[in-house]
């Protein structure tokens, strides 16, 4: 599916000799705070810059990913900033051109007994509650390839877990490529690590 | 129309002097700005009205050309220096005020008549008060717009990873930037005629114009300044939303 040769980027330094992944697989990006794990998340989205010896995705070869065009999201490690309510929040995505006919199901919100966090803007949100947002919208965008960073790192050990307990096969039938500077349950199914 | 003496304009200056001290009391800082603004201004419109009655004389087109370019282009490095950040550069909003601007001359063209339109007493005092005007909701509609690029990066990156093309990813960014820009015309224009009797119709009723007249002309500036505005932040917001889209990586920089 993503297979990036000696990739490089400049500020900071970085140098991944090789990054693959495919269909139901999971890689991990490890390194220390600094080490670059979003700078080499926002490289393969191409919102940073670098230099590659190739660059592929499903067998063609590209520049960089695009959420707009690809099978692909990313969730960046900032989480969700808008003056908006979720349920706006999520219209507007779903009123994305790329998005258009998704559907959105609050299951997850309503495993969570946090139903009602759909009228509540975002801005009053704890940073566990935006980061389970943005999950759920992921979840009902359903792409193929999905890039988290740090996606699961303001929710405490035992909502991670309940998440897993909802998401485990969901997330076995996509390629992820994560980073997390703690233990996670995504980490139960990491086939490969790449340590910056 | 009777002339005023200049005895009664130095009475002016003086007022005007005499307004900066009061007002010195409360900010010193204040004071010497009121004091220059004061002077600066009866300095300018003098010769303002030097030139006016040189450019009178002519009857070239390419004056009033270069006086136009020249009204653009001190009206976009206006802007550059009132908008915080980087997100329009000199060359960026020569092209925006120049876009903005060039449908409301072909609009006053075709109004008006060239006969009027294109006289040196109609058509410098016009372009001069179309883009002034129009100057400060575009430094606010510009404003926000860099602001929010600024303040909202983190926004814009997790709209274009749950897939917005660059219009979508900064269209909330652009719904800000003209609420900023448009707000002051538009409450203007919500109560011209009942609060205020703006510039130009009063300058018509002054010279004797008939009222009705001087109306429909006003409501042709106040509808210019409007979309000189709006055009002005639409291309401004067309030439972000360019550079999201060929330069993504302008949205993290070399913070990540």
């Amino acid at each position: 599916m993503l297979d990036v040769k000696r990739l490089k980027i400049y500020s900071p330094k970085i140098l991944v000799e090789k990054l693959k992944v495919s269909d139901g697989e999971t890689l991990k990006i490890e390194g220390s705070s600094g080490s670059g794990k979003s700078s080499l998340l926002l490289a393969l989205m191409g919102l940073k810059k670098f230099s590659c010896e190739s660059f592929s995705y499903n067998g063609e070869v590209v520049k960089s990913l695009h959420a707009e065009k690809d099978d692909v999201a990313f969730i960046s490690q900032h989480t969700i900033t808008a003056d908006q309510k979720v349920e706006a929040f999520i219209r507007t995505v779903l009123s994305y051109k790329k998005n258009r006919g998704v559907k959105f199901r609050p299951w997850i919100f309503e495993e969570f007994d946090k139903i009602e966090i759909m009228k509540r803007p975002l801005a009053t949100l704890s940073g566990g509650e935006k980061q389970l947002v943005s999950i759920s919208i992921l979840e009902c965008l359903s792409p193929r390839l999905v890039l988290l960073d740090e996606a699961f790192s303001a929710m405490d050990r035992a909502t991670d877990e309940r998440l897993w307990k909802l998401m485990e096969k969901w997330f076995k039938e996509r390629a992820v490529i994560y980073t997390a500077h703690n233990p996670i349950s995504l980490d139960k199914i990491k086939n490969e690590t790449i340590e910056l | 129309m009777k002339d005023i003496s200049l005895w009664s304009v130095l009475i002016l200056i003086i007022i005007g002097f005499i307004n900066s001290i009061i007002l010195g009391f409360y900010s010193k800082e204040q004071r010497g700005v009121a004091a220059l603004a004061n002077i600066r201004s009866f300095i300018q419109l003098s010769i303002l009205s030097l030139v006016l009655a040189k450019f009178a004389k002519f009857d070239s087109y390419l004056s009033l050309f270069a006086v136009l370019i020249l009204i653009v282009v001190v009206a976009a490095r206006t802007v550059v220096k009132r908008t915080k950040g980087k997100l329009v550069g000199l060359k960026g909003a020569i092209f925006s005020v120049s876009i903005s601007v060039f449908p409301n001359l072909l609009l006053g063209f075709l109004i008006i008549g060239q006969d009027q339109f294109l006289r040196p007493l109609f058509f410098i005092p016009f372009v001069g008060m179309l883009v002034g005007n129009s100057l400060n909701g575009l430094t606010l509609g510009l404003n926000s717009l860099s602001e929010s690029f600024s303040a909202r990066r983190d926004f814009l990156i997790q709209s274009i990873g749950f897939g917005a093309n660059h219009k979508e990813a900064i269209l909330p960014l652009m719904t800000r930037a003209l609420k900023s820009g448009l707000t002051p015309i538009l409450n203007t224009m919500l109560v011209v005629g009942i609060v205020s009797i703006p510039g130009m119709m009063t300058g018509q009723l002054i010279a004797g114009q008939d009222t009705f007249i001087a109306a429909k002309y006003q409501y042709f500036i106040l509808v210019a300044i409007q979309t000189t505005i709006l055009l002005g932040i639409l291309v401004v917001g067309f030439m972000v939303g360019h550079k999201i889209k060929n330069h993504p990586e302008v949205l993290v920089g070399e913070n990540a």
